[in-house]
């Protein structure tokens, strides 16, 4: 079952405060939509450090490795020549290509990395709580089972409504399918 | 929420000290060096002085490059670097010695400006530089002259436009001021994005005036640029335990360090552009520069020196997070940065101004009158800089960002 209480504020102060309030009411926050980045949400949030330059630092470490291991390859047992007298192994011509190197397989695994994560990637089908969350409106979720009875419904409605939720809706992403 | 900074008597006898100690390591420095001490004291005069004309800019500039660039960041430690600006004019006055030097011959620094450089039956004749197609169209000491007297004016009068226009803010309010101190700021750095190429073609690299380089300018800027950096984040830490700057906190010496590390990153750069075109090219009179540096032991010491604590250090200890934040590190670092970069532009001037160009035999050192120099050079800004600190208010109480400085934020 894929469905969702979805609280919809109209101030990021707001939506701040309402976080906190919210997970002090002992709610688990699914997640949270914002048209721009929010400072202090993920604070407010609990979320840790993002992990994402990690993947960015091994992807670096890699594209180095290969770029300067095939240059030296190339240069030196491959196909050794002789320019302008330099001796085959002369690695300050091969900074820039390794820096460059480097940088991409750097930022395409950071790119890829992302998507995957955002559940963004191509096949992905995405959840959109409203549309209006793109635009103006912060979206927060709380996710709901089989076994959450209606006064659990009314005690996440009264708790949005306490924080100053602009709208309530409840999406079942299941029955849209 | 104004603040009112006192300079402390404590302060006022550190910085007598650096000035004392540095003057009497100059002075015994120069009597036991001997024959070429006088040398030596006008060479380390010119390092210094260029090393803090340049860090005087870069604070101004970074102002300057915030407001224009709608930045809010900044605010509460815009003062500092503000006041780091008030350096420029008193630098001024020793540039325009140096001239006065250059012009009576009275020091060895600018051998484009000898006696008899035109003149093929004289012992200095340079024929490079003499011909009519050659470098004295430029390097000249009358155009010399003309050029030193305009950047020391020019400089003089934007950096006292810019912190007017501030002082002006914290009475009269931001409405007055808000729109002018935009024009100001660009006005600046019109001035600047000129005159710090052409400034350090003139005082820096014209000590070796058979060669050159193009990207000379930017690549001096990024020096300058992080030791203005690594001067205003030891200053705010500082100011700090002198319970100044209450709000200020880790976000803005993260974004201080962040800028550190880019800007090392980007001299790293320049420095490997320069650097590597040279020794590919392999012209003689582009790698006479680099030779000169890799035959003498010292220069050479010096070089890699330079390499490793301007790049590899601040790169491997600053891309951590938790480094930009840590203000006993970034203190430790900053101040190791200001000295390596110092040692970068010692290792530009010393190797051209110490060489005798005949016998290409160096007597430069690197000792009591180094160091010395540097030590007077640093009393000299702490009175300077702390002294127009208590002229105005520490935090400009006006200023319309002043609200999104002391929230400000770093995202993870």
């Amino acid at each position: 079952m894929d469905k969702y209480v979805v609280g919809l504020y109209d101030d990021e102060e707001v939506l701040l405060s309402a976080v906190k309030k919210v997970k002090q009411a002992g709610f688990h926050i699914h997640e949270v939509v914002t048209p721009f980045p929010v400072h202090g949400l993920d604070d407010a949030l609990g979320h840790r450090q993002s992990r994402l330059h990690t993947v960015g630092f091994v992807g670096g470490a890699t594209g180095f490795t290969i770029a300067i291991s095939f240059m030296i390859w190339a240069a030196t047992s491959s196909y050794p020549t002789n320019y302008g007298g330099k001796p085959y192994l002369s690695l300050p011509s091969y900074i820039p290509i390794t820096f460059e190197l480097t940088v991409l397989f750097a930022a395409i695994s950071m790119v890829v990395a992302f998507f995957i994560r955002c559940g963004l990637s191509i096949s992905a089908k995405p959840k959109i709580y409203d549309e209006r969350t793109t635009d103006y409106l912060f979206g927060m979720a709380i996710k709901v089972t089989e076994d959450t009875t209606p006064e659990d419904y009314s005690r996440i409605n009264d708790t949005f409504t306490k924080t100053g939720v602009a709208e309530i809706k409840v999406r079942d992403f299941d029955e849209e399918k | 929420m104004t603040e009112t900074y006192n300079f402390s008597s404590g302060l006022k006898k550190t910085a007598a000290l650096f000035l004392g100690i540095g003057l009497l390591a100059v002075i015994v420095g120069a009597l036991l060096a001997g024959g070429h001490g006088i040398d030596r004291v006008w060479s380390n005069l010119l390092i210094d002085t260029y090393y803090f004309t340049g860090i005087g800019l870069a604070s101004i500039f970074l102002i300057a490059a915030h407001q224009i660039g709608y930045g809010g960041w900044h605010v509460l430690i815009k003062r500092i670097p503000e006041a780091m600006g008030s350096i420029v004019p008193v630098m001024g006055i020793f540039l325009l010695i140096i001239l006065v030097g250059t012009l009576f011959h009275g020091h060895h620094l600018y051998f484009w400006a000898a006696e008899g450089i035109h003149d093929p039956a004289s012992p200095n004749y340079d024929a490079l530089i003499a011909e009519t197609t050659g470098k004295s169209v430029y390097l000249n000491p009358v155009f010399y002259a003309i050029r030193i007297v305009s950047y020391v004016a020019l400089w003089t009068a934007a950096i006292f436009a810019m912190r007017n226009i501030s002082k002006k803010e914290d009475v009269l309010g931001v409405s007055a001021t808000y729109q002018k101190s935009k024009y100001i700021a660009a006005i600046f750095i019109l001035i600047f994005a000129v005159t710090s190429s052409t400034g350090a073609w003139d005082i820096s690299m014209s000590v070796d005036p058979h060669w050159y380089s193009t990207l000379f300018g930017w690549y001096n800027f990024a020096s300058y640029m992080v030791g203005a950096l690594a001067i205003m984040i030891v200053t705010v830490a500082y100011l700090k335990t002198q319970g100044y700057l209450k709000d200020v906190n880790e976000e803005h010496y993260h974004n201080l360090a962040m800028f550190m590390f880019g800007f090392s990153v980007f001299y790293t750069y320049l420095w490997f552009s320069q650097f590597m075109l040279i020794w590919y090219g392999n012209m003689p009179e582009e790698t006479a520069y680099f030779a000169q540096r890799f035959s003498n032991p010292l220069f050479k010491f010096l070089f890699f020196t330079s390499l490793s604590v301007n790049f590899f250090f601040p790169f491997l200890v600053l891309i951590r997070r938790k480094s930009k934040r840590n203000v006993e590190l970034l203190v430790f670092v900053s101040i190791v940065l200001f000295l390596g970069h110092w040692i970068d532009f010692y290792n530009q001037i010393a190797p051209g101004t110490m060489t005798d160009h005949k016998t290409h035999e160096s007597h430069a050192g690197f000792g009591l009158i180094e160091f010395g120099m540097l030590s007077t050079f640093i009393g000299i800004f702490i009175f300077v800089v702390f002294n127009t600190l208590t002229k105005q208010s520490l935090i400009p109480v006006n200023n319309p960002y002043l609200r999104e400085s002391i929230t400000h934020h770093t995202l993870k």
